[in-house]
This record gives structure tokens, sequence and C-alpha cells, in this order.
């Protein structure tokens, strides 16, 4: 004849709660510590790596998302590793002219080194700054682009002309106070020699706070004169287009292959990898981190669940009264451990509330003493919403169940 | 057997509350406590019964039962033409929730919440919508004379505020039978007067009226009186009820 069960409204549960969280301010919040600590380093280090994420991608990405470079080593994880690459065979110019003849699908390929060494203007002397080496397709590439002058010609690449691309800090440094436009035609001394400033370069940005502007850039041949010709080059590839990346990566390694006389069981003695390559293993990096920390807030959060069951054991102990007043004026069974659970519900989602709020201003903290972005994550808001509601369930429910089962004249006797 | 059925009133329809050879034994392990021995008592609509007794006397354990907090270990009570000693729990309760007003000696109010949210609460597990069950609790606090009372906490009323509270806390969901167990216990004199004279109203506006007391001069506003003792009735008289001097009552 009965109809049991009908649930009392979700407004009315999470009011009682809230009522009761108010009621006793300082024991919800002890309870909800576990919460708030697995929360807000969810919030916290998710951010920060979302921060990092943003940063890498920059970097990786910076020269274009279809360059591939050539390289005579790759990445390395053990000391072993980096010994066996020391033996592979130096990149050379030869090799540069091999790929560039035979290569179909190669659109530029750029002669790359890098180094560093003092850059003089007068009486201005910046030391160790970057000092790159490009061949003169670099200007094909170059996703920086010319504040003011020109890139260098094929002729000034192969005949070491002294002239060389200066970054925008670079400018400002050497030639303080002046527009940066009224660099060219300066002569200025890198490791002691002449050179004529025919180009200042666009703002690179910066990336973890550093700039990326300090810097020139010299014709490759250049750069072998000062620096020899004993170290390796690399070579950075543009592909005819973006649907060839793959097809170019191909080629160039069959190219380097038969240039390097390989047989078919040899081991690749060169490197060839394009942004995506960086940002995988970042990515495999940061996955990594992500499991530790899902085992750790797994903790923390299993703690926080234990120590809010036993509050709400207290909590249904102290209100058996009340339980028995409410079964007295008909509250079922589902009535009241819906209410307690509620309640459990409550309470871990204010935890939870709280430790996304400490999360993100920790993070926002950070972000304001650091060169790290702030990335408002909103997954993570979800997730670890839906994680505290689910861990309020699952240790609610045992509570609840006894206050549902308590019986109406034994409850309404309780002092 | 020295209990006897109570002599029925109004033949043609069925009573309100019938209960049959109604037992209540409780197992303590090697001693079987025979609360309830056999009882059987009729109670018509609008009756104003007080059920009198000293303490052991089965009078609490037959009043869990009237109100549907219990069920009997034999026997049979039907509650308005229903059989009601074989539901489980939840059946119970929804009869609580339909049938049963109760006014206890402790008053029972939820002490954080106001009146109106006090006597608002059976409604809200009939599942009625909080406009209707605002209607009604107001409607119920104005019979007991508390409407300018709505948004006051129990701690913020006198004793006899609260039970008057509590009453009407059982009599919002128009209930077959108010059951006071004690009702002026906790209270002084001139209050209980008070509670008593709301009874007295409430009866001859048509409700069913049953009180359980131990103290005679609260049974003499009473119709007929029901005296337990050992787990059976002893004595079930009818008597010309006491009226309240102070004031004249309509009757």
């Amino acid at each position: 004849m009965a109809a049991p069960g009908r649930a009392v409204g979700l407004g009315e549960g999470i009011l009682i709660a809230l009522d009761a969280i108010w009621a006793n301010k300082l024991r919800s919040f002890l309870t909800v510590v576990g919460n708030v600590i697995a929360v807000s380093s969810i919030i916290l280090v998710v951010t920060i790596i979302q921060g990092v994420n943003a940063e890498v991608t920059k970097i990786f990405t910076a020269e274009g998302a279809d360059i591939f470079n050539i390289k005579r080593e790759g990445i390395v994880f053990s000391h072993e590793e980096a010994m066996a690459m020391r033996s592979r065979p130096r990149l050379t110019r030869d090799d540069a002219a091999f790929l560039r003849t035979e290569a179909a699908s190669f659109d530029a390929l750029v002669e790359q080194a890098d180094g560093s060494g003092s850059v003089e203007y007068g009486n201005e002397s910046l030391g160790r700054i970057g000092i790159e080496g490009r061949s003169w397709e670099w200007a094909l590439i170059d996703g920086t682009g010319l504040r003011a002058g020109r890139y260098f010609s094929p002729p000034e690449t192969e005949r070491a002309r002294p002239v060389a691309l200066i970054g925008l800090d670079t400018a400002d440094n050497l030639f303080p106070g002046l527009d940066p436009a009224s660099a060219i035609g300066r002569r200025i001394r890198i490791q002691g020699l002449h050179f004529e400033v025919i180009g200042v370069l666009e703002s690179r940005g910066s990336s973890f706070g550093f700039s990326q502007d300090e810097f020139v850039v010299i014709p490759i041949r250049m750069f072998e004169r000062i620096f020899g010709t004993r170290r390796s080059l690399s070579f950075a590839v543009k592909p005819q287009g973006p649907e060839v990346v793959e097809e170019a990566m191909d080629e160039a390694r069959l190219l380097m292959r038969i240039r390097h006389r390989l047989r078919p069981a040899d081991e690749d003695d060169f490197d060839i990898s394009d942004s995506s390559t960086f940002l995988d293993l970042y990515n495999q990096f940061t996955a990594g981190i992500f499991a530790a920390l899902v085992g750790i807030v797994a903790m923390a959060l299993v703690v926080g669940g234990i120590v809010i069951m036993n509050i709400m054991l207290m909590v249904v102990t102290e209100r058996t009264r009340e339980v028995g007043i409410r079964k007295a004026v008909g509250a079922t069974y589902q009535q009241i451990l819906w209410q307690f659970l509620v309640e459990a519900v409550t309470l871990s989602v204010f935890g939870g509330i709280m430790g996304i709020t400490l999360g993100y201003a920790a993070a926002a903290g950070i972000a304001s003493f650091t060169p790290l972005p702030f990335v408002l994550v909103t997954w993570s808001i979800v997730a670890a919403l839906a994680t505290v509601v689910g861990v309020g369930v699952v240790f609610g429910i045992y509570p609840a169940s006894r206050a549902a089962k308590l019986d109406p004249i034994a409850a309404l006797r309780h002092e | 057997m020295n209990d006897r059925p109570s002599e029925p009133r109004a033949d043609t329809k069925e009573p309100v509350i019938k209960i049959r050879d109604l037992k209540k034994i409780y197992d303590m392990g090697r001693v079987k406590v025979e609360a309830l021995a056999g009882v059987n008592l009729d109670i018509e609509q609008n009756e104003f019964i007080a059920i009198m007794g000293p303490s052991g006397s089965g009078k609490s354990t037959l009043m869990n039962l009237l109100g549907c907090l219990d069920t009997p270990t034999e026997g049979t009570y039907r509650l308005r033409g229903t059989e009601v000693s074989n539901l489980d729990d939840n059946e119970l309760a929804t009869v609580r929730n339909r049938e049963i007003g109760f006014v206890f000696q402790t008053f029972n109010l939820l002490p954080r919440a106001t009146s109106l949210h006090n006597v608002e609460l059976p409604l809200i597990y009939a599942g009625m919508s909080s406009r209707e069950r605002k209607k009604k609790a107001l409607h119920a606090l104005d019979i007991v004379g508390l409407d300018d009372r709505a948004d006051h906490r129990p701690n913020e009323l006198s004793g006899g505020q609260r039970q008057r509270v509590a009453i009407a806390r059982a009599l919002v969901n128009d209930p077959a039978i108010l059951l006071a167990d004690e009702p002026t216990g906790n209270l002084d004199s001139k209050t209980s007067y008070e509670v008593m004279e709301l009874f007295i109203r409430l009866h001859d506006e048509g409700q069913t009226v049953i009180l359980v007391t131990h103290e005679p001069d609260i049974s003499l506003y009473a119709h007929r009186v029901v005296t337990f003792l050992d787990g059976l009735i002893v004595k079930d008289e009818l008597q010309t009820p006491k009226r309240l001097e102070t004031e004249a009552v309509p009757g």
C-alpha cells in the first residue's frame, strides 16, 4: 500500500548540509583538509604543467611545424649512448651539397652550427652571447622576420663575407638608446673580427622569462673560419609542403644512409627529428608526472574520505534524535539515506572547492613570482569536482545507511 | 481473563482503530517479556481517549504500535480500515506520514529549524511542493495561534509555545489520529492547561485524540479512560470530561 522512497529534494538536502557545515565551521574544515590538499595539489600541478607545456610547445614549434632537423646526435638517455654517438661521422658541407642535389622533396636545406663568443661595438662589449652560423637558405625558413635590413645572400654565404644579423636585444645593448634600424651599416666585432651589420631581427619572444633576442647570425662559412670545421653541422630542412614532411624525412634518411654507405643491417649513424619528436618525448615525461600525481592524490583522497566517513558517523550519532524525529513524521529509509549522503557529498565538495581555490591561488602566486604563465585548465576543475563527489558518495554511504537503519523508537529516546 | 473488549460505539462504520488480540513480546535472551499480553481496543472517530497506567504497564508499547513506530508480535491492527500490523519499515513510514500526528513529552522539534520548517517537515516527506507546504504549515501554525512565530527557532520559544509548534506539526498532514505521549509532562501547570485547552478545541473540531499519560488530572479532560496494567487493559470507562473554567469553549 505504501509508496516508499520519495527523495527529499536535492536542494533541501544541500541546505541541511550547509547549515550543518556552518554550525561546525572548524570541524567541517578539519574534516575536509585531506580533500583540500588532494584537490589543490591536482590543480596546482596541472596548472603548472599546462603552463610549462605552453612554453615548451612554443619553443619546439618556433621554427615552423614543417621543419625537421638532421643532426649527428639525437636525444640521449645514458652516458653509453652519448659515447656511442661521438664516433658518428660529422655532418659536413659536402653532405649538405649531396642532399640538396639528390633530394626531390626538399624545398630548402639550411646548414647550421651554433656557438657563443664576444660581440663588441666601440666601448660596448657583450660576452658569451649566441653566435649562429647559417647558410643563406635560412632566409627562407626563418619564422622571426626582419625589423630592419636584409638577410645575407648566397654569395655572401659561400665567400664567407663578414656580415651579420643581430637580435633585438643585441642591438639595444650594443647601441643603447638608438633605434634598432640605425644599427644597419655599423661595424661590430665578433670574436675580435670586424662585421657589418646588415639586418636586425624581430623579437623571438621570451621563454620561461628569458629573452631570446641576444644573439648574432653570420654566414656559415664565416662561422667555420672562426670556430673551425671540426664540429659537426646540422641541417634544417623545409619540405616542399606540409603533406610531404613524412616523405621528405624518409628521403633524407635514405640519402644519408647512402651517403654514409650503411648496410641494411646497420643502424642510422645520424638523427632525424622534427618538433613532434621532442614534443612526444616531453609529453611522455609529463605523463609520468601525472601518473605519480594521481597516485599521491589518490592516497590523500582515501585518507580524506576516511576522515569524512568518521565525522559522518559522529554526525549520525549526534543527530540520532533528529533522525528519530524525521522517521516519526514519515521519512523513509531512502529519504534518510539520501539526506546524509548529500551531506557527506556536500562536505566533500566543500573541501574540493576550497582545494580548487587554494590550488589556483598557489598557481597564480607562482606565476607572479616566476616566468611561468598562468593557464586556467577547465578540465582539472571538472575532474576535481567529479572526484570529490565520488569520495563523498563512497565514504558517505556507510554512515548514511547507519542513519537510515536507525530504529525510530530508540532514536527518539536517544539523549 | 481480566481484560474486556471495549464496547463498540458506531456499529455501522469501522472504527478508526481496531485492535484484536495484540501482543508484543520482547525477547531479552533468556527471558521473554510480554509487554502487551493480548489487547483488544476499538477507537472511534472523534474520540478523546486517555490511556493511563503506571510505567511498565504496556501503555508506551501500545503507543508505539498505535503510532506505527513498531509492529506487534501477534494480533491485528487496522487503522482506518487498513491492516498495518505486517507492513515493512518503509510502508510504516508512509502510514506515519499520512495518518499519525505525534506529540511528544520532550516536543522533539529540530533545534536549528524555524517553527515553519518544523511544521513543514511531514509535508517534505510527503513530497509536497514548497509553496503548498508553506501554505499548509502556516495554516497549522495559525490553528495553534503561533502564525506570528513562524520564523522563530525552538530556543526562542517558551515550553508551551514549543509544544504548540509540535502540535501544529502533528496536525499539518490531517492525520487520522493525534497521538500525544505525556504532552504536558515537561510543562508547568498553567502552560499544561493551555495545551490541554488546545487539545479540547481540536477534539471539538472533529479530531481524534489519543492521550497517553500517568497524570490523573490530565486524564480528566478525556471522554474515555483506558487503564493498563501488566500488558492488559484493566479498566475502560466513559466519563464526562472536565472543562476548563477559565475560558468558554465553543461546542
